[in-house]
């Protein structure tokens, strides 16, 4: 299950960015993870239908930048870029959750989705974060972006 | 003919898209007014002519589902079409959703063709 849902967490996350941000992630397994980056943001959401879980994305804020930017159709450096990067990393979260419990669970049964929470992160919060199992990496423009799930079955 | 759209969304960046959106698929817009819950859209709904409403579910204060029971509840928003704009892919949301009055469900993410589309179907089952 845990191997699945990160398969599919993913493909899920890599179809939402190129939809709504128009970029591309990628996982090379000599993927440089090192960053410069001392402030980080970091979304987590929770799902509760036929399985419970947790999602979670983090990148440095530069990305999340570049991120607003992209789904706004501004550029990374202008004002309301940088004031939606919070807002965005949430709603591209909550777009991956909706997307991710279909694929996992079907359409069929219902799906409680809690409200996306955005955190700030520093250094040794990400580093932290990054070195969890349940954790994948991936590179957005040559910049780490990383992603978490956690599927708790229900008997 | 241009619409009058309101736009009910707590998050600015989803507003903002569907505004972009909009006008990316070429929709003709004349006013194009925004809220963040259901009780904001009810009162601009009670005090604006609007002709097309977009709606997230989940939303602080007042969420899409009341949203839309209250319009349908009222003898002049219940003509008010609604169409749920949400990353939940569940048919039994979806169901519920359209049995209390919403005439349309699209999930994020969107493009403008299926928004173009969907206005296009909806403004004319509206108005015919």
């Amino acid at each position: 299950m845990a191997d699945d849902a990160k398969k599919v967490m993913a493909r899920t996350l890599g179809d939402v960015l190129e939809g709504m941000a128009f970029t591309f992630i990628d996982s090379p397994e000599d993927a440089d993870l090192r960053t410069d980056a001392a402030e980080f943001l970091h979304a987590t959401i929770e799902f509760d239908g036929p399985s419970a879980g947790k999602l979670g994305i983090a990148a440095p804020q530069a990305l999340c930048a570049e991120l607003a930017a992209g789904v706004l159709g501004l550029d990374s450096d202008e004002g309301d870029a940088r004031e939606s990067m919070s807002d965005t990393l949430g709603e591209l979260l909550n777009v991956t959750c909706g997307n991710f419990t279909t694929a996992m669970f079907g359409a069929e049964d219902l799906v409680d989705q809690s409200i996306p929470q955005v955190e700030k992160l520093d250094r040794p919060a990400w580093e932290r974060l990054r070195h969890r199992p349940e954790t994948m990496t991936f590179m957005v423009d040559d910049v780490p972006l990383i992603a978490h799930v956690a599927v708790k079955e229900k008997h | 003919m241009a619409y009058n759209v309101l736009v009910v969304d707590d998050s600015r960046v989803i507003r903002a898209v569907i505004k972009k959106t909009l006008g990316l698929a070429g929709v003709p817009i004349n006013e194009l007014y925004e809220a963040q819950n259901g009780k904001e859209a009810l009162a601009i709904l009670k005090d604006k002519r609007v002709d097309l409403v977009f709606s997230d579910i989940h939303m602080p204060e007042m969420n899409g589902v009341e949203m839309i029971e209250q319009m349908a509840a009222d003898g002049v928003l219940r003509d008010i079409p609604v169409i749920v704009v949400s990353s939940e892919g569940s048919k039994a949301r979806m169901g519920e959703l359209l049995e209390k009055g919403a005439r349309a469900y699209v999930r994020k993410p969107f493009t403008p063709e299926l928004i173009r589309d969907l206005v296009h179907e909806t403004m004319e089952g509206a108005n015919g």
